[in-house]
Order: C-alpha cells, then sequence, then structure tokens
C-alpha cells in the first residue's frame, strides 16, 4: 500500500510540475508554442531536406527583438527584421537609396515640402492596396503622447507639427504628414533636410496597416495573422526566445524578384556556439562574430565581411563632477590613451582608432568624408589626439596644468562600464594607461545594462563609456547628441537647463558655441551645412566632454557556398530581398 | 589506650609487587572526543596529504605575490595571448620567433625569454602577407595557403559532386600535392574527399615563415621564460593571476563551508529534533529563501554595501546553508528515532547535548559530501554573478572570471581555460579527499 | 497521515504567499528600469510608458492588483517583450526546460544511486577510487567548460549532434548530460557515503548472519535505508533542474525558461522577474511536499504527530 501510494507520488510530483506548464498556456493568448510544437519540428525537417520549394535561408539574430512594431522601434536588432516584412517610401541598399513604395517624389523650392507619389500596384500581405492613408496613420501613431513610443524623435526632429501634437499643444490633424489622397503623402519638414529620401527608408518610417493594428492591439506584429505586412516577406511563425519564420509574401508587388521561399531566423546568442553552427554549415548568415577569433575569421575565411559602422566609442567625462570639471584633466586623460595599441592588441576586430568624434564614413554633402585618413587606414592627428600613440607629454602637460604634476593629489577616480568581455577588456587597458602615463588611480565599476543607462543619463558616474552610432548619409545624427536639450547628453554637457534633465543644474557656458553650430547646420545645405558640422565638432573638441576612442567596425559571414546576392545596406544591416540559395 | 589497640604495626603490611600494581593502570592516554579523531586523521596518509596540499595553496595565495615579479593588474600589451609552452622557428641570429594566430611574431631568446612584438613593416592584406624585420633578419609570414586550399577544396567538391564520385584527384588541388611532397611521400593519384577535407582541415601547413627568401622548416618547442603559465588576452601573467584568484575563490569556498557547517547543520538538526510545529515553519522559511533567486539578493545587497566580494559573501551567507539544513533535519528525523538517542533522553541529557554530542557526529558523512559539493558550487556562483557583472571589479579576477574570460578565446588559446581549470579542479579534489578522511575519522560507526 | 497532508499544503499556501509578498518588495527595492535604452531619453514618454503599465499608483493599489491577478493565474503582461504575457512567455520557455530536467533527473538518479552503491561495495578499492575520482571532477568542472567541449567533440569534430537547438533527440543529449553532471556527482558521492553508514549496522550484519542472499541484503535493507539522504536532496533537485539552467541553455542555443530568466532580472523585465519567480516558487514548493510525504512513506522509523 504504502509503496504504491510513494510511486503515486513520484508520479504526481512529475504530473505538477507539467501540469504547471499546461495550465498556463491555456490561458495564453499569444505564441502559443504549445500547439506549435509539432509544427516546429516539421519545419525544421523541412528546411534541413529541401522540400518543393527549397529551403529557407538560415539568418543567426544575436539577441531576442523586444518587438518589431516599426512605429515603436529602438533597436538595432529590430531594424534588421522590420526590413524584411516592411517596405518604406524609400528602400536602402549597399550604396545609398532606391525608390520603393514611392515611385517618385517631388520637393517644394524652399526644400521642406516633400510629395511622394506611390506605386499603385503594391499590396498588403492580406491583398489590400498600401496607400498613403496607412503612412499617415503610422507617422502620427508615433507622436500620440498616449502610444508613447520609444522611436518619437525620428519624427519630432524633423516633421512639422509632430512635437506640438506629442506636447499636447497640437492635434493629432496638425501633424505635416498627409495623405492627400490614396497615393500621394506629403510631408512638410521643421529643417531643410536634403537627406530626407535616404532617411524615411528607416524602420520607424515604415507604414502599419491601420484595421488589423488597432484590432490586435499591443502585440500585433507577433502573430501572424495580425503582422500584415507590405514587403518582401511575411511572418510566418514566431516562437519566444528560438526562432522567428518569415515566408515570402505572394502579394508583394516586386514578389517575382523574391527566389527564395522564406527566412528561418533563430536566436542563439551564444557568438561561439553560432561560429560553430555557421562552420557546421548550419547558419548562412551570422553577424556578432566570437571576439577571439575575428582575425583568424578574417584572415582565413572568404566569407568574412569587415565594414565600417557609421559610429564612435568614447569615454564619457562628467563634466559637472570634480576632477573633470577642468578641461585640463578632461583633455590629460584624452590624450593620454593609445588608441592604435587598443585596437590592434585589445580589440583586434578591424575597428579604426579615433581622432574626433565624427566617423570617416560619415558623409559630407557631397559625398566625402570629415576625416582625412593617410595610408594606414588610420585617420590624420586632429585636435591634438594621435591616434597612432598616446599623446603622453601633452596628456602630462594638461595635468599639471590641472593642478596636478606628475598625478600628484589627483583623487582616486571610477570608470564604469556596461558589463560586458569587450569593455571590460577595453576599461581595463584604459586604467593601464592611464596610471602608466598620467599616474593617477583609476577604479573600475561594471553595471549591468539596465542600470547603466540611468547613471548615464543621471549624471552618477565619473568616467563612463559610451557608444553612438546613426545613419553615415549625414553628420547630426551623429553628433546631435550634444545638443543641450538632449536627454542622451551623458556628459551633462549644457548650458542651459533642460527639462528632461531636473538634476544637471551646473551649466557648461562652452556648450552654446555647439548648440548654435549644431543649429546653424541644421538650417543650411551645401558646403556651408558641411563647414557648421566642423564647427560644431570643434566647439566639442575645445571643451572635451567626451574622450573618442574608436570608430567601430561591423564583421559578419555570409557562407557563400549556400546563399548568394545577400545585400548588406548602407548601415549594416542585411536585405534577403534577393538572396538565392545554391545548397 | 583505644589508640593503642589499633594500633597496626607496619609489618605486617607487605609492598605489592610492580607486576599488581600496574594491573589497574590505565595503559592508553585519555583522549577527549578531538583528540581521538586526530589520531585517526593522522594514520590516514591520503588526508594527510590533501591536508598539506591545500595549506600548500592557501599559504601560497598569501606569500607567492609578496616576491613575485608581475602583480596580477599589469600588463603588457604587446605581449598579450602567449602560451606558456610554443613552437618556435629558430634564427640565424640566434633569436626564436613564434607565430600567434593572428599572424603577428613575438621575439624571444633561444632559451624562451620574450623580448616583444616584431616591429611590422609592412602588411599585405590581400596577398595574405605580413612582412617584418627582425635585428636585420628579413622575415614574411605568409598565412594565404589555408583561404587557397579552401577555395581549391570547394573546387574538388563541387567536381566530385558533378561526377557523383567521392574520390578526387590530387593533381587538382595544389594544397594535396603539397602536403604529400613535403611529408616525402608519393603523391598518390585519388583520395576521399573526406580525406581532402582532413588534410584541409587539421593536417595540412597554414602558414610559411620565410627568412630572407628562404623557408624555414626546422621549429623548436620552448618554454615560456618570461611567463610561467603564458599571459592572457591584455599581456597579464596568468600564474600571478591565479595566484590572486586563489584568495578570492578560497575565501569564498572556505566561507560557504563555514555557513554551511554553521548554519546549516544546526538549524536542520534543531528543525528535525524539534520536530512538530517548529519544524514545519522552520522549514517553510527555508522553502521561502531557497525561492528567491541569488541573483536578485545580490542586486538588493549590492546597493547597500556597493559591489564586490561583500555583496557575494553576505549573499551566500544568507541562501548557501539550505541545501544542507534540508539534509541534515531529513538525517535527524531518522536518527531521532534510534535506540542511542532514547538511551542519551533516559540517561537525562538535555537537547543541546543530544544534537552536538549524539546527533552530529552520527550524521558526518553526509554533512561532510555536502560540504565537499557546496565548496566547488559557491566557487562558481561566485563566477556567475561576475560574469553577469554583479561580482568582484575587474582588473581583480577570481578562479571563475579567468574561466569566464578565456571562454570566448576557447577554441584560439585553450590554455588560458586550461590552467585556472586545473587549480579549481584540484582544491577541490583534495577538499573531497581530506573531507573523506575527516568522515572516517570523527564517524562514530566508521570506527572499528 | 490525511491531517498531516492537509496541514502541510495549508502552510505551503503560505508560503507562497510570502514568497510573492517579498518578490514583490525586492521588485521595488533593487535598481534599474526596463525602460531606461539609448535611444529613449524623453522623460515624458517614460511616464506614459509607466502610467500605461499601472506603475504610477500606489504601491499598496499595485499589490493588490498583483495578488489578485496572481490569485487568478494572471502572471501580467511583460515590459520588455512587448505584447507578450508572462503566462505565454513560460509557457514557450518551460516545456524545453521541463523536458530537459526530466531526463537529467532521470539520469541522475538511475547511474548516480547504482554507482554509489557500486563504490561503497567496492571501498577504497580500484572502482571505488575512479568512480570518486570521476564524481569529483564532474563537480568541478565547470559546466560552461563542460559545454562548450561537449559541443567542439560531439558536434564540430564528429558531427554527431547539432550544433544548437532542439529540433530534433539529439539535440537534448548534450543539455540533459550537462546539466546532470553535477547533481550526479553529488549523488554518487551521497549515496557511497550512507551505503557505507548502512553497512556498518547491526541489523545488516543480523540479515547477513541469518543466511539472507547478498541480494536481497542490498535490496531491502541496504537500498532501503542508505536512498534515504537521497530522497531529501531529490525534491529541490528534481525543482532545479526542470527550471533551467541559463549557462546550459546559452551554450546549446536552448529557448528555455533558465535563459529567460536571467535575462528578464538583467533586463529588468519586472513582471516576468516576479511571474517567473513565483512559478519556480510553486514548483519548489510541490516538489518539497511531494518529497516530505514521500520520505514518511519510505522511512518506517519517522513517525508524524
Amino acid at each position: 500500500m504504502k509503496r504504491k501510494l510513494a510511486l503515486f507520488l513520484t508520479a504526481a510530483m512529475m504530473a505538477a510540475a507539467l501540469a504547471g506548464c499546461g495550465g498556463s498556456s491555456s490561458e495564453t493568448t499569444t505564441a502559443a508554442p504549445a500547439e506549435t510544437q509539432a509544427e516546429t519540428e516539421d519545419t525544421a525537417a523541412q528546411t534541413d531536406t529541401a522540400g518543393e520549394d527549397g529551403r529557407y535561408l538560415v539568418w543567426r539574430l544575436y539577441a531576442e527583438p523586444k518587438q518589431w512594431d516599426p512605429t515603436n522601434n529602438s533597436e538595432s536588432i529590430s531594424d534588421a527584421i522590420v526590413k524584411q516584412l516592411f517596405e518604406g517610401l524609400t528602400v536602402s541598399t549597399a550604396d545609398g537609396y532606391k525608390p520603393g513604395m514611392a515611385e517618385s517624389w517631388d520637393v517644394s523650392d524652399d526644400g521642406l515640402t516633400y510629395t511622394f507619389h506611390l506605386r499603385q500596384d503594391a499590396k498588403w500581405s492580406d491583398g489590400d492596396p498600401v496607400t498613403a492613408h496607412d503612412f499617415e496613420y503610422a507617422w502620427r501613431r508615433i507622436c500620440d503622447p498616449s502610444f508613447a513610443s520609444e522611436a518619437l524623435q525620428a519624427m519630432t526632429d524633423y516633421v512639422q507639427g509632430a512635437q506640438e501634437y506629442f506636447d499636447g499643444t497640437g492635434s493629432y490633424d496638425d501633424v505635416k504628414a498627409t495623405a492627400i489622397d490614396d497615393y500621394t503623402f506629403e510631408v512638410v519638414l521643421k529643417n531643410v533636410t536634403p537627406f530626407f529620401p535616404q532617411l524615411v527608408a528607416n524602420d520607424v518610417y515604415l507604414p502599419i496597416k491601420q484595421d488589423v493594428v488597432e484590432a490586435a492591439g499591443e502585440g500585433w506584429e507577433k502573430k501572424p495573422e495580425t503582422c500584415v505586412s507590405n514587403g518582401p516577406f511575411m511572418l510566418e511563425e514566431y516562437q519566444v526566445g528560438s526562432h522567428m519564420l518569415f515566408k515570402k509574401n505572394p502579394n508583394y508587388y516586386d514578389a517575382d524578384a523574391v527566389t527564395i521561399p522564406g527566412i528561418r531566423a533563430v536566436i542563439i546568442t551564444d557568438d561561439n556556439t553560432a561560429y560553430q553552427a555557421y562552420q557546421a554549415g548550419e547558419i548562412d548568415v551570422m553577424d556578432h562574430l566570437p571576439s577571439e577569433q575575428i582575425p583568424q575569421i578574417v584572415a582565413e575565411d572568404p566569407n568574412v565581411i569587415v565594414s565600417a559602422d557609421t559610429g564612435c566609442q568614447f569615454i564619457n567625462f562628467n563634466v559637472d563632477k570634480a576632477p573633470f570639471d577642468n578641461v585640463h584633466v578632461r583633455k590629460a586623460v584624452t590624450y593620454a590613451i593609445d588608441r592604435k595599441q587598443l585596437v590592434e592588441q585589445v580589440l583586434k576586430d578591424g575597428s579604426v582608432p579615433a581622432s574626433g568624434f565624427i566617423a570617416p564614413t560619415c558623409q559630407t554633402t557631397d559625398g566625402g568624408s570629415f576625416r582625412t585618413m593617410e595610408d594606414d587606414g588610420y585617420p590624420a592627428e586632429e585636435y591634438g589626439i594621435n591616434p597612432r600613440q598616446a599623446n603622453v607629454e601633452e596628456a602630462q602637460a594638461e595635468l599639471a596644468e590641472a593642478g596636478y604634476p606628475n598625478g600628484e593629489g589627483f583623487p582616486e577616480v571610477e570608470l564604469t562600464y556596461a558589463n560586458n568581455d569587450k569593455n571590460k577588456k577595453t576599461c581595463e587597458a584604459i586604467q593601464q594607461m592611464l596610471e602608466e602615463n598620467l599616474g593617477i588611480t583609476v577604479t573600475l565599476r561594471a553595471e549591468e545594462s539596465s542600470v547603466f543607462t540611468s547613471t548615464k543619463n543621471n549624471g552618477d558616474y565619473q568616467m563612463a563609456t559610451g557608444g553612438w552610432t546613426n545613419n553615415p548619409y549625414d553628420a547630426s545624427g551623429l553628433i546631435k547628441l550634444f545638443c543641450s536639450q538632449n536627454g542622451n547628453n551623458t556628459p551633462q554637457w549644457r548650458w542651459q537647463e533642460y527639462v528632461g534633465a531636473p538634476h544637471d543644474t551646473t551649466l557648461n557656458p562652452g556648450n552654446k558655441a555647439f548648440d548654435d553650430a549644431f543649429n546653424k547646420a541644421m538650417a543650411s545645405q551645401g558646403a556651408e551645412r558641411d563647414a557648421a558640422w566642423r564647427e560644431a565638432e570643434e566647439a566639442l573638441m575645445a571643451d572635451m566632454p567626451v574622450a573618442p576612442l574608436y570608430y567601430p567596425s561591423f564583421t559578419a559571414l555570409v557562407n557563400q557556398d549556400q546563399v548568394e546576392d545577400v545585400e548588406l545596406t548602407a548601415s549594416n544591416s542585411f536585405m534577403f530581398k534577393e538572396a538565392v540559395i545554391l545548397q | 589506650m583505644k589508640d593503642e589497640s589499633m594500633k597496626i604495626s607496619p609489618e605486617l603490611w607487605e609492598p605489592l609487587e610492580q607486576e599488581e600494581k600496574d594491573a589497574e593502570k590505565i595503559e592508553r592516554p585519555s583522549l577527549t572526543f578531538l583528540q581521538d579523531g586526530w589520531r585517526r586523521l593522522r594514520s590516514n596518509w591520503v588526508a594527510m596529504f590533501s591536508m598539506v596540499v591545500i595549506l600548500l595553496i592557501t599559504v601560497g595565495a598569501i606569500v607567492i605575490p609578496w616576491f613575485w615579479p608581475y602583480t596580477y593588474k599589469q600588463q603588457n600589451l604587446d605581449l598579450a595571448n602567449v602560451p606558456a609552452s610554443m613552437e618556435t622557428y629558430p634564427l640565424s641570429n640566434g633569436k626564436n620567433v613564434y607565430v600567434t594566430p593572428q599572424y603577428t611574431l613575438i621575439v624571444m631568446d633561444s632559451k624562451g625569454n620574450l623580448e616583444g612584438l616584431a616591429e611590422s613593416g609592412r602588411k599585405d592584406m590581400i596577398g595574405k602577407k605580413n612582412y617584418y624585420t627582425v635585428d636585420g633578419v628579413d622575415l614574411c609570414v605568409d598565412y594565404s595557403l589555408y583561404s587557397a586550399a579552401t577555395a581549391e577544396y570547394r573546387s574538388l567538391e563541387k567536381k566530385a559532386d558533378a561526377a557523383g564520385t567521392d574520390m578526387v584527384e590530387t593533381s587538382d588541388a595544389d594544397y594535396l600535392v603539397n602536403y604529400f611532397e613535403q611529408r616525402g611521400d608519393v603523391v598518390p593519384e585519388q583520395i576521399s574527399l573526406e580525406e581532402a577535407y582532413n588534410i584541409l582541415e587539421n593536417k595540412m601547413e597554414r602558414v610559411v615563415v620565410t627568412a630572407g627568401g628562404e623557408k624555414l622548416t626546422e621549429t623548436v618547442r620552448l618554454r615560456n621564460h618570461t611567463y610561467l603559465l603564458g599571459t592572457d588576452g591584455l599581456g597579464r601573467d596568468l600564474f600571478i593571476r591565479i595566484v590572486y584568484g586563489a584568495r578570492i575563490s578560497l575565501l569564498v569556498g572556505f566561507f560557504a563551508a563555514f555557513i554551511n557547517f554553521v548554519v546549516g547543520v544546526f538549524y536542520g538538526a534543531i528543525a528535525g529534533y524539534l520536530g512538530g510545529e517548529v519544524d514545519n515553519i522552520m522549514m517553510r522559511v527555508i522553502d521561502i529563501l531557497d525561492s528567491i533567486p541569488m541573483t536578485l539578493y545580490v542586486i538588493l545587497i549590492m546597493v547597500v554595501v556597493g559591489p564586490g566580494l561583500v555583496s557575494i559573501i553576505l549573499a551566500l551567507g544568507l541562501t548557501f546553508w539550505v541545501k544542507m539544513a534540508r539534509i541534515v533535519r531529513g538525517q535527524v528525523l531518522t536518527l531521532k528515532q534510534q535506540e542511542f538517542v532514547k538511551a542519551a533522553i533516559v540517561t537525562g541529557a538535555d537537547t543541546k547535548r543530544i544534537i552536538v554530542k549524539h546527533l552530529i557526529p552520527n550524521m558526518m558523512g553526509p554533512i561532510m559530501v555536502n560540504i565537499a559539493m557546496q565548496i566547488p558550487s559557491a566557487i562558481f556562483n561566485e563566477a556567475f554573478l561576475s560574469f553577469v557583472g554583479l561580482g568582484i571589479s575587474a582588473p581583480m579576477a577570481s578562479w571563475g572570471t579567468l574561466c569566464n574570460d578565456a571562454l570566448a578565446g576557447i577554441y584560439v588559446y585553450p590554455y588560458q581555460m586550461v590552467f585556472p581549470a586545473i587549480a579549481i579542479s584540484v582544491t577541490i579534489l583534495t577538499f573531497n579527499l581530506f573531507s573523506d578522511g575527516l568522515r572516517d575519522a570523527f564517524d562514530p560507526k566508521q570506527r572499528k | 497521515m490525511l491531517r498531516y497532508i492537509i496541514k502541510r499544503v495549508i502552510s505551503a499556501i503560505i508560503t507562497i504567499w510570502f514568497i510573492m509578498t517579498l518578490t514583490f518588495i525586492l521588485m521595488k527595492a533593487i535598481p534599474g528600469d526596463p525602460f531606461a535604452s539609448e535611444k529613449m531619453a524623453d522623460p515624458v514618454i517614460i511616464e506614459n510608458i509607466k502610467a500605461k503599465y499601472g506603475l504610477d499608483k500606489p504601491l499598496i493599489e499595485q499589490y493588490g492588483k498583483y495578488l489578485y491577478d496572481y490569485a487568478h493565474g494572471d502572471f501580467g503582461i511583460s515590459y520588455m517583450k512587448k505584447g507578450l504575457t508572462t503566462n505565454g512567455i513560460i509557457s514557450a520557455g518551460f516545456p524545453y526546460s521541463l523536458r530537459i530536467g526530466i531526463w537529467a533527473s532521470v539520469m541522475v538518479l538511475a547511474l548516480g544511486i547504482f554507482f554509489g552503491i557500486i563504490a561503497a561495495l567496492r571501498q577504497n578499492k580500484i572502482v571505488d577510487r575512479v568512480l570518486m575520482i570521476l564524481a569529483t571532477l564532474g563537480a568541478t568542472i565547470p559546466s560552461f567548460v563542460f559545454a562548450t567541449g561537449f559541443l567542439f567533440v560531439f558536434s564540430k569534430i564528429l558531427g554527431w549532434v547539432p550544433s544548437f537547438g532542439v529540433d530534433n533527440w539529439k539535440g537534448y543529449i548534450g543539455p540533459v548530460v550537462v546539466s546532470a553532471l553535477f547533481s550526479l556527482a553529488y549523488v554518487v558521492r551521497l549515496m557511497r557515503t550512507s551505503t557505507l553508514d548502512v553497512l556498518s549496522q547491526d541489523y545488516i550484519r543480523t540479515a547477513r548472519a541469518k543466511g539472507l542472499p547478498e541480494w536481497r541484503v542490498l535490496g531491502k535493507h541496504v537500498m532501503r535505508n542508505a536512498i534515504l539522504p537521497v530522497v531529501t536532496y531529490i525534491g529541490p533537485m528534481f525543482a532545479a533542474l526542470i527550471t533551467g539552467s541559463f549557462v546550459v541553455e546559452k551554450v546549446f542555443g536552448i529557448p528555455g525558461i533558465g535563459n529567460l530568466f536571467t535575462n528578464s532580472i538583467l533586463n529588468r523585465d519586472y513582471t516576468l522577474i516576479m511571474g517567473i519567480t513565483v512559478f519556480f516558487a510553486v514548483i519548489l514548493v510541490i516538489c518539497i511536499l511531494v518529497v516530505d510525504i514521500l520520505y514518511v512513506l519510505i522511512d518506517p522509523r519517522i513517525k508524524y504527530q
């Protein structure tokens, strides 16, 4: 009797655990993996054995996206996903952009009004036509104060009436992104923005379908039945933490150009595991290569892609707190770092040492670069920063001028970083460089990234790592970080108070010259605009609230034996529309 | 008078023989419980040897940093990722060079004393050749072989696929011909595709070093004389980092053992012995403590005391004795029904005495096993917390974080993982053997 | 017996309520913000988002709603994974971890008990020494080293198992073996020790003296008594194994709940942390309850008032 009861209880323990899962799955309205389980295994078998239509292209995602609703995007990983599903007025390509949903567009003489003429054969994946009203809805939804989109700035920075609607001083109808008729979409801009047609290829400017979105509510994009899209692919399946399947969208206007049956996007967070899967031929396309193996992969694998990201990695100085409220201290630290060693011996991933804030890949209005590059591929010395070695003499002189000759009397300072392997190594190396070259003591503090962002925005640090990446076709996206009215102005470098940062009451007059130059640039075009950007950077580097370290690189692998014609856009995201599977 | 009559004359007494005197003497010295255990322990050479090793490691962790030429944070970025032992090419000028996995050159003398990174003259990324000059000798590192061979292999594969065969013509691929010629073998006409792949991936030479146009063929294996166990990714001495790591890891391990023994054993014993409602409440408290993930505790404690070892130790102290308490309670529930406990109760022993003198010695087996297993688990918990950014701050390192740091490069620099892992394993192994010895020495049931 | 069970169930419910309250307090006390992101700096947006999730209400009201929803089986919606419910995420990740956990538990118990007895019977012989050294190694090799090594050998070199995922049964081998390793080492040692204890007891001598065949001595007398410490360990071990491991799931690329949980903590996805913590707590409490009852049934010497 007892023994039977014991057996029963053991079984009950297992059953209880199973029931715990079953119980909650009955509640669920999303993803419902319990049911899709069998299905998943079927599709997996299909992708392995190449069915009638051929197999799906396998693409590795290095993290799970929070969401991929185009109107609420703030992550780069979701950016790559929405571009497979949706198509904007224009489409980014490897060397710029081309018409997408808009066949053509007109610009008014003052450069402020853009009229886009939409193609009439474009359809949503459910068969309805794509109209200008879909764009109008998507663009205005971003500015809805109750929707609280993370992509808000993409509208308020450019479109007239957007900020007013968000602030409550204007209304929905006052947002100057208007459907004139079904196939004409008109946008009125705040400033002259010559790169606007390029900009609208970005994720947050994509259209969404009002009726399905509103019926399904938040999370509409995660369910195949409500994720109605207008791009080359459509969502077929999503399983949390595991994978997504995108299948070819038969209603896409250019469906003939899409030869692959779909994409299988698998989430693998471990870089080593992903690289092994690539080597075993289980993955066709991946980025985020295992950092220690990049040099060999670059040397040996013909499939590797190394491309520059338009961005800059830097150290933030908290300009409101001693000792970094002294510009000489900031300059001393900036000069004392050996950027070439950092890039070649620590990072080893093809990054380029920095000599100023604006990345070399960032284009001037005539398509040139803001940086002068020398034969070795590194930029020329600028602002006293030598990208090839530490400027020790100058650094020590600055430190002495600040009142700390040879580092005497300099307080112990803390360098905070968001915890990951790369940041840790970088900061350890910098710590050593500062101790050796300046004779000062630096301690390190790692924070989880969710804490680190608030730490930086609230100015609760002395020195902190930072990085910013943006579009390559205009400097504004990069440099706007240091406007006084920007919440991401992490060094707290402001000459006037900002409502979004009530803690920042210590004002820094040096920032005014920057703001002035920035506004000048935003209002001008051509060479004048470029000159104003340079002026802004000069103002930045004169006060040195940040020490630029390096311009990051983007490394990826595309298995050319298995797939070809995978396009990498100028902003380093993949487009699989025209990809071909070889085997 | 009376006194007189009671007087006994000494002649009536006869002295006892010495032999008889000794009859009542206790031959062995009287031993306390501890002394007895120690006596048994001393006779167990495995346990004694383990104890000596543990002492050596502990003393080493304290003493070695005093005289070692490097500190745990001293970097030499030029000499990053240099292994403990390497295959080098001797040059005509008495120097030896080692080709790193990035195809740069590390120069050393013929004994293995590192001299630095060779200054790169020119890097031909397209031709996949790096040029260097080392003390007047012109060197070229040519690493184009593998990528060229990969391309050749791809065409072999396609050809074989088209022909529907598994065999490939050796003459179609230069890398195969070179491979067999270098070995001095006859070049076979055909080999299998699988073998061709094997040669490509595992057997063929991937890099050629030439000095003044002459190919260097002779190699010498040299020990790294500058850094005993090589260097890590920032050119720090791995040995001294492991020694420093021992300080942190052993501290965490010892603390875990201590908290297990003190809190876990007594908590469990009291709950089990008292039973009933007290037991129920005490065990539910444990369930609650155990349900909250340690990561959350650590995050919270960090707010109060700041990041570092203290937070981790406090979090360990809060939760790490739970398993032990459960096991001990289970044992006590069984043991307290046994005759020797009943006998102790009858003879009037109080609860404290019963737990300390009767129950705990009888549970030494499971207790020791548990402690021995909790120590490595504590060391890895510390590593995990440091890994997610909640542990000790860089550049300090523990064994766990050393392993974590090495993980990214495990395929390129496996030695960086192997040495700390060996340190952990040897330490834990000796802990285990020692605790087995302790158990044998103190467990009354094991006495023979 | 029935009274005992009822009493235990009631105290289990109270325990879970305590855990829920503690989790709620912890959530309010830890620093970090799920809504802090690089591109979203406008404080007005953050305020609006907080209002959307009811985070602007007084704490006591939030607590009341939390208890009410949980009592009805509604664990709320995730802050980070937009549009997904905590229930949905748990039911997506848990089946993988559960399958791995069950197989790992089976492996631990079957092999652990068997090898533990073998080692005890051959105390200090070569078999015993080898088993003990293996058990020690099992406990001392970090699981990420073992997992990476496993993939290297069986996936890269031999090609027997896939590099990631659990699309077929082969994908489960690695995660099951690696998860089981530490507990297996533990159970082998525990079983060996308690078997040695039992073997030196008088009743075993009696059993042998009265001429019982050895297999009956082992099966009926030794096993039954020696297994008790292991039974105590089964509850928490089973709960720990089926709730997944961050390291194992990350390295093997498995969408299990262990990985989800650690990431939700690092992202400060409050609702998800609370939901999974409570879910795990329920599992743990049930496992322990069952083990406690099992214990009374197996061990003839224990009595409950």
